[in-house]
């Protein structure tokens, strides 16, 4: 297993110091040193964007492209993103899907104040793998404090997208499968990426049918369904043409 | 979930138990399925597949029992499970299976069910 060598992550402080931004700028440039190919800048902490964090965003990128790297912003509060909209910056920087939108149906803002803490694992598109690497991820959800039942839900979800990808992904050998978990007050993201062939875990599909499947002796095919039941949000999508970026979102409040 | 050994003892000449351990998924999906059609072909019409160690259920380890019960059906049998955790239980309702499948509480009412004791 090979363990956040390709992507780092570094938080942003909320209160940029002249003490803080130094200690920043320097555990960026270590990050850097280790030539990622993704360094991820967590904004959860960000809650009055000032223009400190703007020239923090702008020189971290700035210097990732030195090396060779690319920056993500993940956990992008509204505030951040509209500011970084006026300027015309957002689109220079890629972002994950931001889980701080207020609530649609709600109007409610979720809790930005919850510290993330994120994983990151990359392993080896074989089956052999899974087990150790489930075992890493069940660790991070024990640490989360979060319920039972959606530790099982999510030890599952984690189970069926790794099987699929080096059962059924065509991953060429020595290629790595990159798990992403971000948690957030009352929900957590799962982001899968692989260089197999296209899949679309979303593409409509006949459902199941139980009593169908028993009469067809059906074995095989259950777990899409069961990742689509078990997760309140998945999103797919093929990027750049050579990798599978499945998000998947799962609710515990 | 390291590859699990699955254990089985006969409970009568139509009835074998099958412990498949603490997990159900790709390490031993496969010997599961063999081992099912194993005993369906050898005249055991009833299945009962003891879940009391039984941690981790994936959906191969569901299709396992999924794509064999119907053999046992028609012979005038069932795959019959028991002692399942909640969340093994879980996995089974998330699937909508539980009215579908014969889920027992414990190995005295599946082998009630299979004609013992009554």
């Amino acid at each position: 297993m090979v363990e956040t060598k390709q992507i780092q992550a570094i938080r942003i402080p909320d209160q940029l110091t002249a003490d803080s931004q130094a200690a920043f700028e320097q555990e960026l440039k270590s990050l850097l040193a280790l030539q990622p190919a993704t360094i991820c800048l967590d904004c959860s902490e960000i809650e009055h964007v000032t223009s400190n964090h703007i020239k923090v965003l702008w020189e971290s990128r700035a210097a990732a492209q030195e090396t060779g790297a690319t920056i993500r912003l993940t956990s992008v509060a509204v505030a951040l993103k509209r500011v970084l909209e006026v300027l015309d910056l957002y689109c220079l920087f890629e972002s994950d899907i931001s889980t701080d939108e207020p609530d649609l149906a709600t109007g409610v803002m979720p809790d930005l104040k919850q510290p993330s803490t994120v994983l990151h694992v990359e392993f080896e598109a074989e089956a052999g793998r899974i087990n150790t690497v489930l075992a890493r991820f069940r660790d991070f959800l024990r640490e989360l404090n979060i319920p039972r039942m959606c530790t099982v839900e999510l030890e599952t979800i984690f189970y069926e997208v790794a099987t699929n990808i080096c059962l059924h992904g065509r991953v060429n050998k020595g290629n790595l499968v990159s798990l992403m978990a971000i948690p957030k007050s009352d929900r957590i993201t799962l982001r899968f990426v692989d260089s197999g062939q296209p899949f679309d875990p979303t593409a409509p599909r006949p459902p199941f049918r139980p009593d169908a499947a028993i009469h067809n002796r059906q074995n095989r095919g259950l777990g899409l369904t069961i990742i689509t039941r078990m997760a309140n949000r998945v999103h797919y999508n093929r990027q750049d043409g050579q990798f599978n970026v499945l998000t998947i979102e799962k609710n515990w409040s | 979930m390291t590859e699990q050994q699955i254990t089985q003892k006969t409970l009568r000449d139509d009835i074998l138990v099958v412990n498949p351990g603490t997990s159900l998924d790709n390490t031993n999906a496969h010997e599961m399925v063999n081992l099912i059609s194993t005993a369906q072909d050898n005249g055991f019409n009833y299945i009962i597949v003891d879940m009391a160690d039984l941690q981790f259920i994936s959906s191969a380890g569901v299709g396992s029992i999924l794509g064999t019960v119907e053999i046992s059906r028609e012979a005038g049998g069932d795959i019959v499970m028991c002692n399942a955790s909640e969340t093994i239980l879980h996995v089974f309702e998330v699937l909508d299976l539980t009215e579908y499948l014969t889920i027992k509480t414990d190995n005295h009412e599946a082998a009630q069910f299979c004609g013992i004791g009554k």
